[in-house]
């Protein structure tokens, strides 16, 4: 799609933003035209959430900022932008986090929106209000969701459609924007596929879509044109038929030394893990582990190993990494390490940790970290015990073992006082990883290592992970994102409905192979 | 009280993205002397000056500071005793509750049995330590909401209590050689002072100085993490609502021998005041997390305001008046900064955090 003759739906014009003295946003000037998907990208801290934010009206941009709505300026206006000469337009965004009420079905979280409609004697008309639900889901192609079933108990993309029909519940002007922000987070490939559906569907109805995303895979496939920024600048905007894979990534990062390295470490490691990995000795081996997912899964995993577990949702993948730390319940199962064995059934948090068995949970802000804590008081959390002697805490010991930790992950600012809460989500990321490394010394157990992380950060984690490998640790990565798997792994087990459906080894790695072997199986589902 | 302020003030405060240059554990005197950071002592700086301006004849005298320590020694043990389950995540609404019934009980003890005054107390440090452990299987074993729970523990306490005194204040038996526990002095401080300053020590070696006040902190603040890696949320929440309740016996046996009797009516009174120095203490010194001389400082500043008024003899609804608005604007301008200061570029994990914490918080 081209944009060249006509005039665009939106211009943002001059846009800066300063925190504390620190421009989040300098200078940044962007067109978006109508019904097309405008792709946003760069990584953790460029600029992306306060541009979103300032459309929004969650932030006052500086002075000197100009809005352009079909080339007469405008102003922002409780979620419109109007025009010097009245024209609306409707700008909505949908966060990361949905902004539902998780608790609450379809009909009371469209209803929140819409309004309730009244049957008589003031009682809500919910028959009325269940046929607008879904008739508004059926815009998002979604028509066949059970409206009544808290949103809690729906998955991800349920969840997603009822949030975008939540902004189109309300929409009335003809033209207008929305922004998605990391729409796919945690959403398997073909629920990936669905959402695309409903992001073309507005397309076609003319609505502009500001996508933001960390997987440069979708941009591709959906946007018609990016903008990267990069610290807080417009680094330029580009018809996506224009660049490529490589070319994007160095426009984002800046310089393309940060990739050259990370192929570099990549053939490296292809090399030294050349030697059959399967003559390695067993480091660990579970067998028969049965929960509600699971049906008795066995496997091995060896020294240096790095295991990649693939599956889509209700296939068990998710709920591995928790029951091998017996943070969910186990039904049975054996784990043994060495010579020793150890009930599934039995096991808790804190015994995988004297086990050593280090956990990445899969999400940062409510499983992994304390946000309101410094760096060293997380990454000691598991072992703070440990820094008591002489019957109080040693906080300069403290501090050195999180700056340990903290240089060998590469964390930026290595500030063991800082509040993790100050940090990108790529070096929360890398706290996360240091603490469970402090504890991980038989095995380290990963769930979507590098979810909500930029791809600068994510070649450190996955370069990182290989060279902890390398030097013996072993590891089980779980990960909705192939790419994770693809990296990282030198064996990947699939799963579906609980079984073991596929194995590929290091030489059969890839995207498309990963993907058809969760997707397909001898087995259909029941 | 220095120790306390030796580092992490930082925490919450405004952001500071460059690496550190002045070395690990360095925080600046303007920091530990920001009003954000000590509010409550600039509070009570100008509370202070404005009654020796008002009434300087009867405000300005060294008993007042005797006075208005005498008098709060039993609600600070109460404040420090709440501090302790609100720390590790869990509200403890039973300890006024607590102190009433163990005080009706002890007193019931001295005056109906011909026990001596030591194991009376010993019992009724008994009957607290039993209403703790009967919290502890409230809120983390049959897994109800703390609130909720110990609310309802609370109203099984006020039914005891009215058993126990037959509705009516004991003063029978209350002997000397009892009441010395809290009336005898030092200079011009009552015993119940130094109990309460002893406590507050304890309060905050483990809290901050030992790794189960770490643990304790995270199982408050984030929970999931906390069991994650390793921590025992339901044994530290459990320990800490015995300790509550073991603390508010502690002002229980002490009122008790203040006050030379049991009163049936005394100790629902005690709750407000409790949660208005831990909530105002949590907003000094740690920056949002619940701290021993935090809550010590909100204790002396509530105390003073509340004295200085009855001195200067207003009507009897003034001091509650004051007392919340001085609650309320302390916590408004820590929530104020806070905000301000946490609305960073690009954090929005920071945001999530806080939607976490709040749901996760009691």
């Amino acid at each position: 799609m081209t944009t060249d003759n006509t005039t665009p739906l939106l211009r943002i014009e001059n846009l800066s933003k300063t925190f504390t003295g620190q421009k989040a946003l300098d200078g940044v000037s962007l067109e978006i035209a109508q019904g097309e998907v405008h792709a946003l990208l760069g990584q953790n801290g460029c600029g992306k959430s306060t541009l979103i934010k300032v459309l929004t009206g969650y932030h006052q941009p500086d002075p000197g900022f100009k809005l352009w709505v079909g080339g007469r300026e405008a102003r922002l206006s409780h979620g419109k932008l109007v025009a010097e000469d009245g024209e609306q337009i409707e700008i909505r965004a949908v966060h990361q986090d949905l902004g539902l009420v998780d608790r609450l079905n379809a009909v009371d979280n469209i209803g929140l929106v819409i309004g309730f409609s009244a049957a008589g004697a003031g009682n809500i008309g919910w028959r009325e209000q269940a046929r607008r639900t879904r008739e508004l889901l059926a815009r998002v192609g979604d028509a066949d969701l059970d409206i009544w079933r808290p949103l809690d108990q729906c998955d991800k993309l349920h969840r997603t459609q009822v949030a975008i029909a939540r902004v189109l519940a309300t929409w009335e002007t003809e033209r207008g924007l929305v922004v998605l922000d990391e729409p796919t987070a945690s959403l398997q490939s073909q629920q990936v596929d669905r959402l695309f559906e409903v992001v073309d569907e507005m397309r076609r109805s003319g609505i502009s879509v500001l996508y933001v995303s960390h997987r440069l895979a979708e941009i591709f496939r959906i946007a018609d044109r990016l903008t990267v920024l990069r610290e807080g600048r417009l680094v330029g905007t580009r018809d996506v038929a224009e660049v490529n894979h490589e070319g994007l990534v160095s426009m984002m990062l800046g310089s393309t030394d940060a990739l050259e390295a990370d192929a570099e470490a990549a053939v490296a490691e292809k090399a030294l893990t050349s030697v059959e990995i399967s003559e390695r000795p067993v480091r660990m081996r579970v067998e028969g582990l049965t929960s509600r997912e699971l049906h008795g899964l066995s496997f091995d995993v060896h020294e240096g190993e790095i295991l990649g577990f693939a599956g889509v949702v209700g296939s068990g993948q998710e709920e591995l990494p928790y029951l091998l730390v017996g943070s969910h319940k186990a039904a049975s199962g054996t784990l043994r390490i060495g010579e020793d064995e150890h009930d599934l059934g039995q096991m808790s948090p804190r015994r995988a940790k004297r086990l050593g068995l280090g956990l990445v949970p899969a999400d940062r802000a409510t499983q992994a970290l304390i946000m309101q804590l410094s760096v060293a008081e997380n990454i000691t959390l598991p072992t703070v015990s440990g820094f008591e002697r002489g019957g109080r805490l040693r906080r300069r010991d403290e501090d050195e073992f999180a700056h340990g930790w903290g240089k060998r992950l590469e964390l930026s600012p290595n500030d063991p006082h800082k509040v993790v809460s100050l940090f990108s989500g790529g070096n929360q990321q890398k706290i996360v990883l240091g603490k469970a490394m402090s504890v991980g010394r038989t095995a380290l157990i990963l769930a979507e290592p590098t979810a909500g992380v930029d791809i600068g950060a994510k070649a450190l984690i996955y370069n990182y992970l290989r060279r902890e490998a390398a030097a013996g640790t072993v590891m089980i990565v779980c990960s909705s994102d192939v790419t994770d798997l693809t990296e990282v792994c030198t064996r990947i087990i699939a799963l579906r409905s609980g079984e073991i459906v596929g194995e590929l080894r290091r030489e059969d790695i890839n995207e498309d192979a990963v993907t058809r072997s969760i997707l397909e199986s001898k087995k259909e589902p029941v | 009280m220095s120790a306390a302020t030796d580092r992490n003030l930082t925490r919450g405060g405004p952001a500071r993205s460059d690496t550190m240059t002045e070395g690990p554990g360095r925080t600046s005197v303007r920091q530990a002397l920001s009003f954000q950071n000590i509010s409550s002592v600039y509070l009570l700086i100008l509370v202070v000056v404005v009654f020796a301006i008002w009434i300087p004849d009867l405000f300005l005298k060294t008993q007042t500071i005797a006075q208005i320590a005498n008098e709060n020694a039993i609600p600070g043990i109460v404040a420090l005793a709440l501090i302790v389950p609100l720390a590790a995540g869990v509200y403890d609404l039973s300890v006024g509750y607590t102190l009433g019934a163990v005080s009706v009980w002890v007193a019931w003890l001295l005056g109906s049995t011909s026990l001596s005054p030591a194991i009376c107390i010993a019992l009724g440090l008994a009957m607290a330590l039993v209403i703790g452990i009967c919290n502890g299987i409230i809120v983390v074993v049959m897994k109800v909401d703390s609130f909720i729970g110990t609310l309802a523990s609370g109203s099984l306490l006020t039914a005891l209590t009215l058993v126990i005194s037959g509705n009516t204040p004991l003063t029978q038996g209350i002997g000397e050689n009892f009441t010395a526990v809290a009336q005898t002095k030092i200079g011009q401080f009552t015993l119940p002072v130094f109990y309460a300053l002893v406590v507050a020590v304890v309060i905050w070696y483990f809290l901050e100085h030992r790794a189960i006040g770490r643990m304790a902190h995270a199982s408050g603040l984030a929970p999931e993490p906390a069991r994650l890696a390793g921590v025992q949320v339901d044994a530290i929440r459990f320990g800490s609502l015995v300790v509550s309740g073991l603390l508010a016996g502690i002002g229980g046996v002490l009122l008790t021998a203040t006050v030379g009797g049991g009163s049936p009516s005394v100790g629902p009174g005690y709750l407000i005041p409790a949660f208005a120095a831990a909530f105002l203490g949590a907003t000094q010194l740690k920056g949002g997390l619940f701290n021993a001389w935090g809550t010590v400082l909100a204790v002396i500043l509530l105390g003073t305001v509340y004295n200085g008024l009855t001195l200067a003899g207003v009507p009897v609804w003034t001091p509650f008046v004051v007392q919340g608005v001085v609650l309320i604007a302390a916590l408004a301008l820590a929530g104020f900064k806070r905000r301000t200061s946490g609305g960073e570029a690009e954090a929005p994990a920071d945001e999530l955090a806080e939607a976490a914490t709040d749901a996760a918080r009691p």
